[in-house]
């Protein structure tokens, strides 16, 4: 079985943020709760300050820190495609995951909403679900954190779960050029307008996963909490770099 | 039960916690009715845990805390906490019940958790653990409560007792892997964390113990003015894991650790450092140990300083921004909401109704 991966190539990645608005679209999410973030930063000081930008899916972890911070098993990691997902009928919102995560890539809707007006009293719930909207992907996989999330759960990227895991049997790579696998292919990857993204088996040494990684020098973030993401990022310096370390607070 | 047996105070102070549960309970489940969570001030972006969960961990620590205090006076036979053994029982689970109300109201499925936690056997999750530990110690309080302080009996449960502090030390010890999950974030979570909880489990549940027997009147043999003598030593082993905490947080130059500079440049820091130089003032000699004004002092001043050391523990760490929404330099914005004021004050409120529930029908006195 397939252990699926993805590699964010930095120096194609224009910040436009199509990955974000497909994703929002292709899981109905809340404004604002993306499950996939492209981040806006600054380096350096005036006159010398450089925008940057950093998208981020979840890394669909190796060895998951927050599968260990889960006391109920509603995170798990399914050995078949590698995914991390989450059991929203096992789901406490007790949000230990969330902290558990060093990628802040899980989301807790039932608090202060990320964009105001909040759209959840225009589109209220129904049947526990955080709201619904006139327009909602008709996917729906509770055990596998998909569909509209409902209240009182944690959620997050699954990697087009519900796309991927009907992917041809053998396959190396799902692509949106690729006829076979266009229908498979995670919203996010499909719509990147530079092809900065490719999604495929890490398990597959002939994959383009595999040898962009090599070929390009992957990295992977933080990759000293051991999480081993499989999610890889290529920067070979003319882009944006993966941030390894942040100035926070020291003056 | 005769006259002098009973409490001060006992039936007033059931109302006065009555009336507190009443109207912050008001408050809390109004707000949660109309607005749900959205009443608190965390946020997808911003801090999963808030002043919730530290009223929650405060209580529940101490409460572990308390049980320690009784298990050591009964089934160790340290003889300076023997005669506060009935009261320290009391007050561990009057301390639990608190800390529940304040757990389940943050809670996302608070039944839900209720049966999920123990059914799907999540052995790896420090929480099932905590968890077990927690329903072990609860039922044995329960235990202890109906059999030996409600009949007022003289016996010295010691096999119960021993299983309240096993299971007491299980909880803090795991609730302080709990936070070894931290470490993946940036924080400054470290191997010395479960014994500095432990500690501070013992200090607060002794702290509460001894404030409740102050408050009772009851000194039997002394028994507040030996125990006390255990505060001082404590105090000093709390501000010297905070002082070295601060001092590595400071002086490196780790990802997260930045946020001791926060904590070390706010006024509540400043007040808890204080509030334990005070209390240790408070304690360090007998004369002063003897006098309820002095002792009462001591005991508030060191359960509001563990109290603040909670709140910079659970909340500091979180402060780093992660991977998530807009780029942000800087640290997280935080303050807590009116209404998780009211979930903090409403599990104190239970929590003292609870004990003056108990100080006025059982033999509390050792």
């Amino acid at each position: 079985m397939a252990k699926w991966g993805m590699v964010i190539d930095l120096d194609k990645c224009t910040g436009c943020q199509a990955c974000t608005t497909a994703c929002a679209m292709e899981n109905t999410r809340l404004p604002g709760e993306n499950w996939q973030d492209v981040l806006f930063y600054h380096e350096g000081k005036y006159p010398n300050v450089s925008v940057k930008w950093f998208p981020r899916p979840c890394m669909h972890c190796e060895n998951p820190s927050c599968v260990s911070a889960c006391p109920t098993r509603a995170t798990y990691k399914d050995p078949n495609g590698g995914y991390v997902l989450i059991d929203w009928n096992k789901c406490i919102g007790c949000k230990a995951c969330m902290v558990a995560c060093p990628y802040g890539v899980r989301f807790y809707v039932d608090e202060k909403p990320l964009v105001r007006p909040d759209v959840r009293s225009a589109f209220p719930g129904k049947g526990g679900r955080t709201w619904d909207p006139p327009y909602r992907a008709p996917q729906d996989d509770p055990s596998r954190g998909i569909g509209i999330q409902p209240n009182g759960v944690v959620s997050k990227c699954t990697f087009c779960y519900h796309k991927t895991s009907t992917a041809p049997k053998g396959v190396a790579d799902l692509d949106e050029d690729d006829p076979r696998t266009k229908e498979h292919t995670p919203a996010c990857v499909r719509v990147c307008p530079p092809k900065a993204r490719y999604f495929g088996d890490l398990d597959n040494p002939a994959s383009k996963v595999n040898k962009l990684i090599a070929d390009k020098r992957g990295v992977r973030l933080l990759d000293h909490t051991g999480n081993k993401p499989q999610v890889y990022y290529l920067a070979g310096g003319a882009g944006p770099a993966v941030p390894s370390s942040r100035e926070t607070h020291k003056a | 039960m005769s006259a002098e047996t009973l409490p001060r105070g006992g039936n007033a102070g059931f109302a006065i916690g009555v009336v507190g549960v009443l109207i912050t309970g008001a408050w809390v489940i109004w707000q949660l009715m109309t607005q749900g969570h959205v009443a608190f001030n965390m946020s997808s972006d911003g801090l999963m845990w808030g002043l919730p969960i530290v009223a929650y961990d405060f209580l529940l620590m101490s409460a572990c805390g308390a049980a320690i205090v009784a298990a050591l006076g009964i089934a160790v036979g340290v003889r300076d906490f023997e005669p506060l053994a009935r009261r320290a029982t009391w007050v561990a689970l009057a301390l639990m019940i608190g800390a529940a109300a304040a757990l389940l109201l943050e809670l996302g499925h608070p039944v839900r958790s209720l049966y999920t936690i123990p059914l799907n056997l999540q052995v790896k999750s420090p929480l099932f653990w905590k968890y077990l530990s927690i329903v072990v110690l609860g039922i044995t309080l329960l235990a202890l409560a109906a059999n030996w302080l409600a009949k007022g009996e003289e016996s010295r449960p010691k096999t119960a007792l021993t299983v309240a502090g096993i299971a007491a030390t299980f909880a803090v010890l795991t609730g302080a892997l709990l936070y070894a999950t931290l470490a993946m974030r940036p924080f400054w979570h470290s191997g010395e964390v479960p014994l500095m909880m432990l500690l501070e489990a013992v200090l607060g549940g002794l702290a509460f113990t001894l404030l409740a027997a102050r408050a009772a009147g009851d000194r039997d043999g002394q028994s507040s003015a030996h125990a006390a003598r255990w505060v001082a030593p404590l105090v000093v082993l709390t501000l010297l894991f905070l002082a070295f905490r601060a001092v590595v947080g400071l002086a490196s130059n780790l990802d997260g650790l930045q946020v001791w500079n926060k904590v070390v440049g706010s006024a509540a820091f400043w007040v808890e450092i204080v509030f334990l130089l005070l209390a240790l003032w408070l304690t360090a000699t007998a004369a002063k140990r003897a006098s309820d004004g002095m002792q009462t002092l001591a005991m508030i001043l060191v359960i509001v300083a563990l109290a603040i050391g909670k709140y910079e523990f659970v909340i500091a760490g979180q402060l780093v921004p992660l991977f998530k929404g807009s780029w942000a330099y800087g640290l997280i914005q935080y303050a807590p909401s009116a209404t998780e004021w009211a979930l903090a004050a409403l599990s104190v409120f239970l929590a003292y109704a609870v004990y003056a529930f108990g100080a006025s029908r059982f033999r509390l006195a050792g």
